[in-house]
């Protein structure tokens, strides 16, 4: 039976849980959804555990795993009906993240250029991991990167904030 | 360009976010746990009983069943995962609701994703359920196989599958009750193997214990295939067999999100997109789902569920786009407004604008 988790797992699990929503709202443009997924990575690695420690990053197995609970359409909406019913339940959602005109910026940005955006910046995972996480080539994930940074700098400079953001 | 440093500057948050209670992770883990077994408990059943042998080990958690060595391919039968695939190989899910009859603008371009397991899924031939008088469906019965895959006891975590006697063959049960709900929130799951050494896993909604067990019993294999011919114990109507085309996974699904600029506001932050899914089907067990009651799209049989209340209400209509093509519509609309949905939704060509990829 799956009893208290180890000590290396419960420490791993509170040091990383914030970057890793962050990082994965930030990729799926939806705060409760990100925070189910998030929460169902984590509970898969806890299933697999042994799996996880044995790997490099485990930071890099939950985000895959999160970002494939939300690929799926019917595992996303099993995690949009478990959210609502959590939140009939008295969750407290965590307080929204004040959002930067950077955050604005990579919300407008499309999907796949979000999520890379965020694996690579805030859970600073390197490329070939991005690339593992999103399962898309290296080749792939750099030159999405590349369009992403620039139409960013597109997107501020348009919003006047060139001189403080770009160089 | 922008820097490096500046977007690393997207990590630093400005607000304290508490992790999830350990509890609720380890609580989840369990489920995950017990599921994954129910779904591959029959291993020790379906390998005894094709050594022939008679006797089915007891399992507890105190007597770990004995595993008999499986195949590489059963080995990874639970690894199953969605990958990304393209609507352009499958262009016979292409369909849309024509301009302004979606709720929003189908702004998110599709996307088409294929359940990817090494163990193929058997079809169900089997498909009963029964009714309240409004046609709310209480009670459903899904029947796959021959061939239902064997499953992985190495696993010895969570409740363990219980022997029982389905009238002089042996088989596995286990089921779950989720807390607060009677038999009509009941999942259970049933494997067993045929003197023919075919293999078979039926699955109850809404059904307890007993009632799983009484229809499995009644149920007849004969030379390998299921008799549909008479109802189960306890069950009242059935559906009529699948005559559609055979693909090779039945697992594609394309989701068409409305979901850009047309989210639903739900209180307390959540927001529910509108979606289209359209799917590849190999039998007919995606109708009657328990909570589903029929309505007619276009003078064909078609299912509706309605989840939730006031602010949390979300109707899901699922009905035949196609042969072997189903349409499932998902979102916070009115029953009619998704019944129009359906009955407009029609194919589109690949080029369609709509389609295409955001700028």
């Amino acid at each position: 039976v799956i009893g208290d988790p180890s000590a290396d797992f419960t420490q791993w699990y509170a040091g990383s849980y914030a970057r890793i929503l962050r990082a994965v709202t930030l990729a799926v443009g939806d705060a409760g959804l990100a925070e189910e997924a998030t929460a169902e990575a984590f509970a898969r690695a806890l299933v697999h555990s042994r799996t996880v420690r044995a790997t490099r990053r485990p930071d890099a197995w939950v985000y895959r795993v999160a970002l494939n609970e939300v690929r799926s359409r019917f595992r996303r909406n099993r995690l949009e009906r478990r959210w609502i019913a959590r939140q009939q339940a008295g969750h407290q959602a965590p307080p929204p993240e004040p959002e930067t005109a950077l955050w604005q910026a990579v919300a407008q940005l499309p999907p796949r250029a979000r999520t890379a955006i965020a694996l690579r910046y805030i859970a600073d995972l390197p490329e070939a991991e991005v690339a593992s996480a999103m399962g898309i080539t290296r080749g792939a994930t750099a030159a999405t990167l590349h369009k992403a940074r620039a139409r960013l700098t597109e997107l501020l400079t348009a919003a006047g904030l060139d001189e403080r953001t770009t160089s | 360009m922008i820097d490096d440093d500046l977007l690393h500057g997207l990590a630093v948050a400005r607000t304290t976010v508490e992790p999830r209670p350990m509890s609720d992770i380890i609580r989840r883990a369990r489920q995950m746990r017990a599921r994954r077994r129910a779904r591959w408990a029959g291993t020790a059943v379906v390998a005894l009983a094709l050594l022939g042998t008679t006797t089915v080990p007891v399992l507890t958690n105190r007597e770990p069943v004995v595993v008999t060595p499986m195949t590489a391919e059963q080995k990874d039968c639970g690894n199953y995962e969605t990958v990304d695939v393209s609507l352009a190989r499958n262009p016979d899910l292409a369909f849309l609701p024509p301009p302004g009859m979606a709720p929003g603008t189908t702004q998110r371009p599709p996307t088409a994703s294929r359940l990817v397991s090494p163990c193929p899924m058997p079809t169900a031939p089997g498909n009963w359920y029964s009714a309240a008088p409004d046609g709310t469906v209480t009670k459903r019965l899904t029947v796959r196989g021959p061939g239902y895959p064997a499953p992985d006891t190495s696993t010895t975590a969570g409740p363990q599958p219980e022997t029982v006697d389905l009238g002089g063959r042996s088989g596995l049960i286990e089921d779950q009750v989720p807390d607060g709900e009677g038999a009509s929130g009941a999942s259970g799951w049933v494997w067993w193997v045929e003197d023919d050494g075919s293999t078979w896993r039926a699955e109850g909604q809404g059904m307890s214990r007993l009632e799983l067990l009484s229809a499995v019993r009644s149920l007849t294999v004969a030379g390998g295939r299921l008799d549909t011919s008479r109802l189960p114990s306890g069950l009242t109507d059935v559906l009529p067999a699948y005559t559609g085309p055979t693909r090779g996974s039945g697992d594609v699904q394309v989701d068409f999100g409305f979901s850009r600029g047309v989210h639903s506001q739900v209180p307390l932050g959540s927001r529910m997109g509108r979606h289209l899914l359209v799917t590849q089907t190999r039998d007919s067990s995606w109708q009657a789902q328990v909570g589903a009651r029929p309505v007619s799209v276009n003078g064909a049989v078609a299912w509706i569920a309605v989840q939730g209340e006031a602010d949390y209400r979300q109707v899901s209509l699922k009905w035949q786009l196609a042969p072997g093509v189903v349409g499932s519509f998902i979102g916070d609309v009115s029953i009619t407004q998704a019944v129009r949905l359906a009955e407009t939704t029609a194919k589109i060509s690949l080029d369609d604008p709509r389609l295409q990829p955001l700028p």
